[in-house]
């Protein structure tokens, strides 16, 4: 793990919605190249808030979110350049094959030199199997939609990987292939966050873990600081004493 | 980046089932009306032609001049294949006569009222209602339909600007609408030929500024489905909007405003105005027939106590000063009523202006009612169709019924029964000169107006359409900035 200047950097990040909302309290967090940063939480506790805030979809309310040294709500176009986003349901268009979205998505996100090849390899890196790569993805299951999505970010080919719950919907044997992908991307040099509900895998294969309570960061261990330690009690318990505080 | 979009949104809607239905339903609708409109036109033109021989055939077989009558028939313009405007509404003839003003009757629609039931389906008509919605068809999901399916926001992950991917929503849909339109276009225009319609380059012109017109108002459409999907986030909000503006711009408007303008400016009815006019003409008839009576009084009281040898010697002597005297008076009243008619229409004709300009104005308010007016402008089918052939026929009749004084003079040929008639009982007097030739008699000059004359009409009306589209790409592009991308 490289700890000179993050490529991802969340700096006092704060978002209200409509002023009373707190959706993402004061969030403090960096990831730097060959780094992988899990962020765990609750449902609602602003985990797709920080993500939407790194990608500039909404604005902040006071803060910033850095992309490369980029500030996204200054220059969205720049900063979008240095970073691919997987949602936790990747929706990609019904009526063209894998391989066809994939040449879409990959051109507007700047890469135009990739040949048919490139994408079946890729799919099969991602785990899609061959019989799929030139069907309709109106037939695809969301699992398969998934792995699209991450074939995309892999070929957009950014310093930064942003991963919303990348991992809903992928049966077992695609999950552990996915984590091989994610320490594969990892030792590329990319800085990578993701957010999901999966704590045995994120111990499994973070450098970081974060957990996140009602907007706030209430927990941040490296690996070397988790090691030995149950990261599900752990998990439990910020959630459970951070419960106890606001009751 | 822009290259990729655009032909991303014509690779969608090439695979779109919208696609190939628009495709199938506009290439048989364009077809089908220029076909109609090819049987239309050379129906029209036969009746033209054969009018105008049976013209000429009765010229060359009249051997007076009671028998020379002149006849006015519209000559059927070419473009009207595309936008019959108020051809058909328009009587195709007018009698040239010395007795009464022009006046064209018999039109289509009058003889043949089944035409009129459903009117022409002309190309004008297709772009308005039926193209203006498959435009509408096209774009009402363009923005809202990429939220619904989750595609916008992997797309806005990527260095998009907004303002290119709305270009280019823009650029794909229209080529994606208008290029299959081009085919059966082109086809149209092929058949045009091979059923041996004469166009001169003018006439080519004319089309082409009709069909690039139309392509405006579809483009127009285009925008505001466009900027409607921007500023909602459902399609089904956006299409009822949508459908709502369609049905105003498409339907109401138009009607509106010429039912407003009727209602604000007040035109007599042509009943009222000929009961004007025979109430003016029978005032002045009956006073001249007064002044004649007291006229004839004053001639023959010298005649008293004179014998009936003397009196008529005197009659005899003083009928030529008489006649002519007379004819003055006569000739002095026909024109007052002349000239009060020709007051009362050109009134008339003033109010008639004020009140169309008036129910443009307000109808120019929707974009379909600006095409309409190009395109009956570019096909002469216009409002203005049936006062122009008036004032040509108008002219004519002067023109014609001074070449009958001529000839009149030339062979002596009252032109008429003259019935004379004394103490001694009547004298017919009946046109016996025969083989008169008529074949240096004026022609009717039919009213053309040049493209030249006709293009700087159009200005305005091109001018508007493109202002709303600018207007609704702007309001497109401030809803899309604002637009929640997640
Ligand atoms: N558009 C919005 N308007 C108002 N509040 C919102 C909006 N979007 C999110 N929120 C609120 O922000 C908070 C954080 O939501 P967020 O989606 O970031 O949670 P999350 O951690 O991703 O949860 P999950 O695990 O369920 O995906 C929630 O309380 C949510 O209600
Ligand atoms: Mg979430």
């Amino acid at each position: 793990m490289q700890t000179t200047s993050p490529v991802l950097e969340a700096i006092n990040l704060t978002k209200t919605y409509d002023y009373h909302v707190t959706a993402l309290d004061n969030l403090n967090l960096s990831v730097g190249r060959g780094e992988i940063y899990s962020l765990l939480g609750g449902n609602g506790a602003g985990k797709t808030t920080t993500m939407n805030l790194f990608l500039n979809f909404i604005e902040p309310s006071s803060g910033k979110a850095i992309v490369n040294g980029v500030v996204t709500h200054e220059e969205p176009i720049k900063a979008k350049q240095y970073v691919a986003f997987v949602s936790e349901n990747v929706q990609l268009y019904g009526q063209f094959t894998a391989v066809q979205n994939l040449d879409f998505f990959t051109r507007i996100g700047g890469n135009t030199h990739y040949t048919q090849r490139d994408y079946e390899q890729v799919l099969l890196r991602v785990g899609l199997q061959k019989e799929a790569h030139h069907r309709k993805l109106s037939g695809f299951s969301k699992g398969m939609r998934q792995k699209c999505g991450i074939a995309i970010a892999i070929l957009k080919n950014t310093p930064a990987i942003l991963l919303d719950e990348p991992t809903s919907g992928l049966d077992p044997k695609a999950g552990n292939e996915f984590s091989r992908l994610l320490a594969e991307l990892r030792d590329e040099g990319k800085a990578i966050l993701m957010s999901t509900h999966d704590i045995f895998r994120a111990k499994e294969i973070s450098d970081t873990v974060g957990i996140m309570n009602q907007g706030k960061l209430v927990m941040q261990k490296s690996a070397e600081e988790l090691k030995g330690e149950n990261l599900e009690s752990l998990y439990l318990h910020f959630m459970a004493g951070y419960m106890e505080e606001t009751a | 980046m822009l290259s990729t979009l655009i032909q991303k949104e014509i690779r969608a809607l090439l695979l779109s089932p919208k696609f190939s239905l628009t495709l199938v339903a506009c290439s048989v609708l364009i077809l089908l009306s220029i076909y109609t409109g090819i049987n239309e036109y050379k129906a029209s033109m036969r009746l033209y032609e054969t009018a105008s021989q049976i013209e000429s055939t009765n010229f060359q077989e009249a051997r007076n001049l009671m028998s020379a009558q002149a006849m006015v028939h519209r000559q059927p313009n070419p473009i009207q294949i595309f936008s019959t405007g108020i051809h058909f509404d328009v009587g195709r003839l007018a009698n040239i006569a010395r007795w009464y003003d022009p006046n064209f009757t018999r039109s289509i629609y009058s003889e043949t009222p089944v035409f009129a039931l459903f009117r022409m389906l002309d190309l004008s008509f297709i772009f308005q209602v039926i193209l203006t919605l498959f435009a509408v068809l096209f774009t009402y999901d363009a923005i809202s339909g990429e939220k619904e399916s989750g595609t916008l926001k992997l797309t806005f992950t990527n260095s998009v600007s907004r303002a290119q991917y709305l270009i280019a929503k823009m650029i794909g849909s229209s080529i994606g609408l208008l290029a299959p339109l081009l085919i059966p276009i082109l086809i149209g225009l092929i058949m045009i030929q091979l059923f041996g319609i004469h166009l001169t380059t003018e006439d080519w012109l004319s089309i082409l500024l009709f069909l690039g017109s139309g392509f405006v108002l579809i483009l127009v459409f285009m925008i505001i489905g466009l900027s409607i999907s921007a500023w909602t986030s459902k399609s089904s909000t956006s299409f009822l909007v949508l459908l709502a503006i369609w049905i105003s711009t498409v339907m109401i408007i138009p009607r509106a405003g010429v039912i407003a303008a009727d209602s604000m400016v007040n035109i007599p009815s042509d009943s009222e105005l000929a009961s004007q006019k025979s109430t003016f003409a029978a005032e002045k008839n009956s006073t001249f027939s007064k002044e004649l009576s007291a006229i004839y009084a004053k001639r023959n009281e010298p005649t008293q106590g004179m014998s009936r040898e003397e009196a008529r010697a005197y009659r005899d002597e003083k009928e030529w000063e008489w006649m002519e005297e007379d004819d003055k008076l006569r000739k002095e009243k026909d024109a007052e009523i002349s000239e009060y008619n020709t007051k009362l229409m050109s009134e008339i004709s003033n109010k008639r202006n004020e009140k169309a300009r008036l129910a443009f104005t307000l109808a120019r308010i929707s974009p379909v009612a600006s095409f309409q007016l190009i395109a009956m402008k570019l096909s002469q089918t216009d409002l203005d169709l049936k006062t122009r052939y008036l004032e040509s026929a108008t002219r004519y009749k002067t023109e014609f019924t001074g070449y009958l004084e001529q000839k009149q003079k030339e062979t002596g040929d009252p032109g008429g029964i003259r019935i004379e008639m004394n103490a001694d009982g009547f004298k017919f007097d009946m046109s016996r000169s025969t083989g008169i030739d008529f074949s240096d008699r004026p022609r009717f000059q039919h009213p053309e107006v040049s493209l030249k004359a006709i293009i700087p009409q159009l200005l305005g009306d091109f001018s508007l359409l493109g202002i709303t589209g600018l207007l609704f790409f702007g309001l497109s592009f401030i809803g899309f900035l604002r637009y929640d991308m997640r």
